[in-house]
């Protein structure tokens, strides 16, 4: 049962809210004076899931109620009542932090659409919050959730404990599929800017122009289809930690931008004037040999410089074989679970092809091929030949960069149609690209959402 | 609007502020401040219906009407309308 608390020193009104409501079904209490409305409440001798309150009451204005409510830090929605006169107030009630007003005399089933919306608002907002916190645990805030035990892997795990803390730009440098996002949402929900925003963006798998706009946003009409100004993550960001992935993929002209932002730590929408402090963390990775980039003058020097202040390498799987196993547990648990099987592991012949395998695609590949067997295996434990067309050692799986279809070899006679050789295509580069979505679609230079809607028709038509 | 307030212990505390309202309204009539007259007329009109007093309502109405143009007699009636009212109804 919902409860009101409706503070208004005409008992008459007082008394007419509280009836009306306890015929709605709510319970309520009433009070004359706020300062023991707040009294009560601090000493949590009274609860409500909504406070109605007068806004001209004795000792104490509304606002000052609000006010003196919300410094107490809590999170119940207040709707005022208010006179007609003082609609201004009221507007500055909403804008100190209450839910709602209402203008008297009362409409009562007025006053009710407003309690209702605001009892369902406090609800959403609670289920937002656990939902955050369930999210933010599942990223990866305790570090017992990653997955790893390999020497190699626990240095790279213990020097991101270690800079979490400080402000410096960390640069994290591994082979596609290593988990370099993992290590770099872990180094932020460690520091001090955990409460903050922690955004990710891949630059390689947005154009240039796209990227730069997303980056640093733009001014209205800075640009055609430019209809509003928008916010960049820089900006999104503020206070917390901006992720740039595969930045060794980032346009030369764009880098000097970036550098600029770096250094004077402020930015510029495009097509405006006007320069924005900001206040992110700058954490870069990518899978690239940078030196070599910087050779062939594809990468700046002295953004290299400024972003690799502090290091840090994360082994390929092949070098983690300690961790093959308990991560490929881990997936089987998940992957079980989301299609509903109990997880009956692995026989002794598929652990022994997951040792064998060379991982190329590193933990997404991994991830990706326990996905698939634990559909393969419907609930029974996984055998050897669920893992089998993953492997590069697989005949039925392309080289890398081999020839996807040769038209010489292939029958004159057969026509294969269109749709079915795409899809032939799709997989085919999926697998080159260790089953990486991102960089397949960026390869085939389709949108994401198309490559997944393949993905879908694919498996209806059991061809993945 | 119909009657919102069917507790009767509700009722009785709204009749019983009602002695206060009366006296007040005798005082300002004694002064011809009729602010008071005007007040107390146009919060019975507004929540005499919703305590389930329609005619304390049409009372009311009469009253802040009485008052708003200064009728001295009319106004004095209407307060012995309602110190009436309030007698016969002091036992609900």
């Amino acid at each position: 049962m919902s409860k009101i608390l409706v503070i208004e020193d005409d008992l008459d009104v007082q008394e007419m809210i509280l009836a009306f409501f306890r015929q709605k079904g709510f319970e309520g209490v009433g009070y004359e004076n706020p300062e023991m409305a707040l009294k009560d409440f601090a000493k949590e001798k009274i609860k409500a899931d909504v406070i109605i309150t007068d806004l001209k009451l004795p000792g104490m204005s509304g606002l000052d109620f609000i006010r003196k409510f919300k410094d107490g830090a809590i999170d119940v929605p207040i709707i005022v009542a208010t006179s007609n006169r003082a609609v201004e107030t009221a507007i500055e009630a909403i804008q100190l932090g209450a839910f709602d007003f209402v203008v008297k005399p009362l409409h009562f089933p007025q006053l009710l659409v407003s309690v209702e919306r605001a009892i369902h608002f406090s609800k959403l907002q609670n289920e937002n919050q656990t939902l955050k916190t369930a999210l933010h645990s599942k990223e990866g805030t305790n570090l017992q959730s990653i997955i790893g035990k390999s020497p190699n892997f626990l240095k790279a795990l213990d020097l991101a404990k270690r800079v979490a803390s400080s402000n410096s730009s960390v640069f994290i440098c591994g082979e596609s599929g290593t988990g370099k996002e993992v290590i770099a949402r872990t180094i932020h929900n460690l520091s001090n800017r955990s409460k903050a925003p922690f955004l990710a963006i891949n630059c390689s798998a947005i154009p240039e122009n796209l990227l730069e706009s997303e980056l640093f946003g733009y001014a209205k009409g800075a640009f055609t289809g430019a209809a509003d100004k928008k916010m960049g993550l820089f900006e999104e960001a503020e206070g917390g930690t901006l992720f740039l992935d595969e930045i060794g993929d980032m346009n030369i002209h764009l880098q000097a931008k970036l550098l600029r932002v770096l250094q004077e730590r402020k930015i510029k929408r495009i097509g405006e004037n006007q320069m924005r402090e900001i206040d992110v963390r700058v954490i870069s990775a990518t899978h690239r040999d940078l030196k070599k980039e910087m050779q062939e003058n594809r990468f700046r020097e002295d953004l290299f410089f400024r972003l690799n202040v502090i290091p840090i390498s994360i082994p390929p799987l092949r070098d983690r074989l300690d961790d093959i196993i308990p991560l490929a547990e881990f997936f089987l648990k998940k992957y079980s679970a989301l299609n509903h099987f109990v997880p009956k592991g692995f026989s002794k012949s598929a652990l022994e092809k997951l040792l064998r395998n060379s991982w190329k695609g590193n933990v997404r590949e991994l991830e990706n091929t326990i996905e698939r067997a634990v559909v393969l295996s419907q609930g029974r434990p996984i055998e050897a030949e669920d893992l089998l067309d993953f492997f590069d050692s697989t005949p039925t799986v392309a080289p890398v960069n081999a020839p996807f279809f040769d038209l010489k070899q292939s029958s004159t006679e057969e026509v294969m149609p269109a749709d079915r050789m795409m899809k032939l295509y799709i997989k085919h580069v999926l697998e080159k690209n260790s089953w990486a979505k991102e960089k397949t679609a960026k390869d085939l230079e389709i949108d994401r959402k198309t490559l997944y809607r393949k993905l879908q028709e694919m498996r209806a038509e059991n061809m993945i | 609007m119909n009657s919102i307030v069917n507790d009767r212990e509700a009722q009785l505390r709204y009749r019983q502020r009602r002695q206060l309202d009366l006296a007040n309204c005798r005082h300002g009539l004694s002064q011809n401040d009729f602010s008071t007259l005007i007040t107390v007329g146009h919060n019975l009109k507004g929540n005499g219906v919703s305590f389930g007093y329609p005619e304390l309502s049409h009372l009311g109405q009469r009253l802040e009407s009485a008052a708003k143009t200064a009728n001295h007699q009319m106004a004095s009636e209407c307060l012995e309308q309602l110190e009436a009212w309030l007698a016969r109804n002091r036992q609900l």
